[in-house]
């Protein structure tokens, strides 16, 4: 498989703050496990090489130096915004600080779309809070899915929100990428969802949820697809008719 | 088996026979009787058609897994009782050699779900909430300290066999306890951590962090974990620093050489 990362530590001064040290040791983990089982790094940029124009669809995501549309897998890890609560109407952003490409806010329900391009993303995953607002899910997500496969996330307010964390990443890519000769069983390959639960709830405080959203052509598929779907099984896009997600909360 | 080493032959007789009696003794995992062995950097483990159990040899890290565990597969997961679930729990512990002592809490986690339906007319069917499966999961304490990153985690099948355990509970030295405790004496004395520009301090408490379960390493460090919270925006994600007994930050407990730093520039 062909993946991006994107990890933005630095806010401090050109964006408010407070920075992120530990989001550049996270996606750096995260592609080491990628590239430890054999998957293709597409792009891996930091800090201010990460763009808000990569998670637009206005042509940014299939920026080939950085679009987020043109690999299979992009894992962030950064920024986002937290309502505090969320309502269904509020809508969810993730926030860089990039060089160029700005706005660095981009609000996902009105200006991004996964799965549209020659690359066509199917997997994303979102480590930032508070991207996944169970509330505003229908809203915010359900648009977005134009051949994606799943999307990670968590759900929070600005008391309930996710810690910066130097494993979370790392771990969750551990158990995703399907490791190496009989590491691949010795230690645990886990579907997206499964492996979204175990680890998207590393570092987070009480309230704050991890959650995973597949997309189907039918409930079954759906629910199929949230439970099981590996990203190395090889499966065809889904036709976005029918979501199911799930979420634990810590 | 034909296709094994010497080396890994010679592995599979030292380790296999115990591996099996722990499956069972500590998860009730029934192996039979020539379940395949295997051995790859720092772990071992056993395995049949659909149950694995394997354990890191650096550290109490334990994982079984039965495939046809969980919510819409063969063997469902567990929505019952929590007492129930707990008391188990604390059986698998103790099988594991996990001092009660080390225990600071079990908690049961409900993992919910749901589906939606996008109609013709734009609209979407929102189907109720339900409840997918209960795990328990262990908390460690430690000379009277968090360590924050051991763990015990258990799932059930639907008639309460294990059907997913992860046990991540590495050996600390005492010098590591002496030390957290230290640090919890100087937090107690009023420790002021660096400033974090943007943001405020939320949380100041010592404790012990070490290398994740999944990993080539076994790093164990006791430190003082302040966490952050954004002023002057909304932005999400806190800050959280770790900090030794001078204030400085502590390095980080690694799980796999990180990947090579890009070179930065990218061209407009």
């Amino acid at each position: 498989m062909r993946f991006s990362t994107g990890g933005v530590a630095t806010y401090v001064p050109k964006c408010g703050g407070p920075d992120l040290p530990f989001c550049i040791t996270s996606t750096r983990g995260f592609a080491a496990f990628y590239l430890f089982a054999g998957h293709t790094a597409v792009t891996r940029w930091e800090n201010g090489d990460v763009w808000g124009a990569d998670f637009r669809d206005d042509g940014g995501d299939v920026d080939p130096s950085g679009g987020s549309d043109l690999p299979d897998i992009y894992f962030y890890n950064g920024h986002g915004i937290c309502q505090n609560p969320p309502s269904a109407t509020d809508p969810d952003f993730i926030t860089v600080c990039g060089n160029f490409g700005t706005p660095n806010t981009v609000n996902i329900g009105n200006k991004s779309r996964w799965g549209n391009s020659p690359g066509k993303l199917k997997f994303l995953f979102v480590d930032a809070s508070c991207p996944m607002d169970l509330v505003s899910l229908a809203n915010n997500w359900f648009p977005v899915f134009a051949g994606l496969h799943m999307a990670v996330g968590h759900s929070g307010t600005a008391s309930a929100d996710t810690l910066n964390s130097p494993d979370r990443g790392p771990q969750f890519g551990a158990r995703t990428a399907g490791l190496p000769g009989v590491l691949s069983w010795l230690f645990p390959q886990e579907s997206v969802g499964d492996a979204w639960m175990d680890t998207g709830t590393i570092d987070i405080q009480s309230g704050c949820s991890a959650v995973a959203l597949a997309a189907g052509r039918d409930r079954n598929d759906a629910i199929d697809r949230r439970e099981n779907e590996r990203i190395t099984d090889g499966r065809s896009n889904p036709v976005p008719n029918w979501f199911a997600w799930k979420w634990r909360t810590e | 088996m034909a296709d094994q080493s010497p080396n890994e032959r010679a592995l599979s007789r030292l380790e296999a026979p115990e591996l099996m009696r722990s499956a069972s003794r500590i998860a009730g995992l029934d192996l039979g009787k020539r379940p395949t062995f295997a051995s790859a950097a720092n772990i071992s483990g056993v395995r049949t058609r659909t149950r694995t159990f394997s354990r890191r040899r650096d550290s109490l890290t334990i994982f079984a897994r039965d495939e046809d565990y969980g919510y819409a597969r063969k063997a469902g997961a567990w929505t019952g009782p929590n007492k129930d679930l707990v008391t188990r729990t604390r059986k698998i512990l103790r099988a594991a050699k996990i001092p009660d002592a080390e225990i600071r809490r079990i908690r049961v986690i409900s993992e919910r779900g749901t589906v939606a339906e996008r109609l013709k007319s734009g609209e979407v069917r929102v189907e109720r909430p339900e409840l997918l499966r209960k795990l328990a999961r262990a908390e460690r304490r430690a000379a009277g300290v968090p360590v924050w990153s051991s763990h015990g985690v258990v799932g059930l099948t639907e008639k309460g066999a294990v059907g997913f355990l992860e046990i991540h509970w590495p050996h600390l030295l005492p010098a590591v306890l002496d030390e957290a405790k230290v640090l919890a004496g100087v937090v107690k004395a009023g420790f002021a951590p660096e400033d974090v520009r943007g943001a405020e301090l939320e949380s100041v408490e010592a404790g012990v962090i070490h290398s994740p379960a999944i990993g080539f390493f076994m790093d164990v460090v006791p430190v003082i974990r302040c966490v952050y919270r954004a002023t002057e925006t909304r932005l999400g994600t806190k800050p959280a620093l770790y900090f030794d007994r001078h204030g400085g930050r502590v390095t980080l407990p690694r799980s796999i050489e990180p990947a090579q730093a890009v070179e930065a520039g990218r061209a407009r």
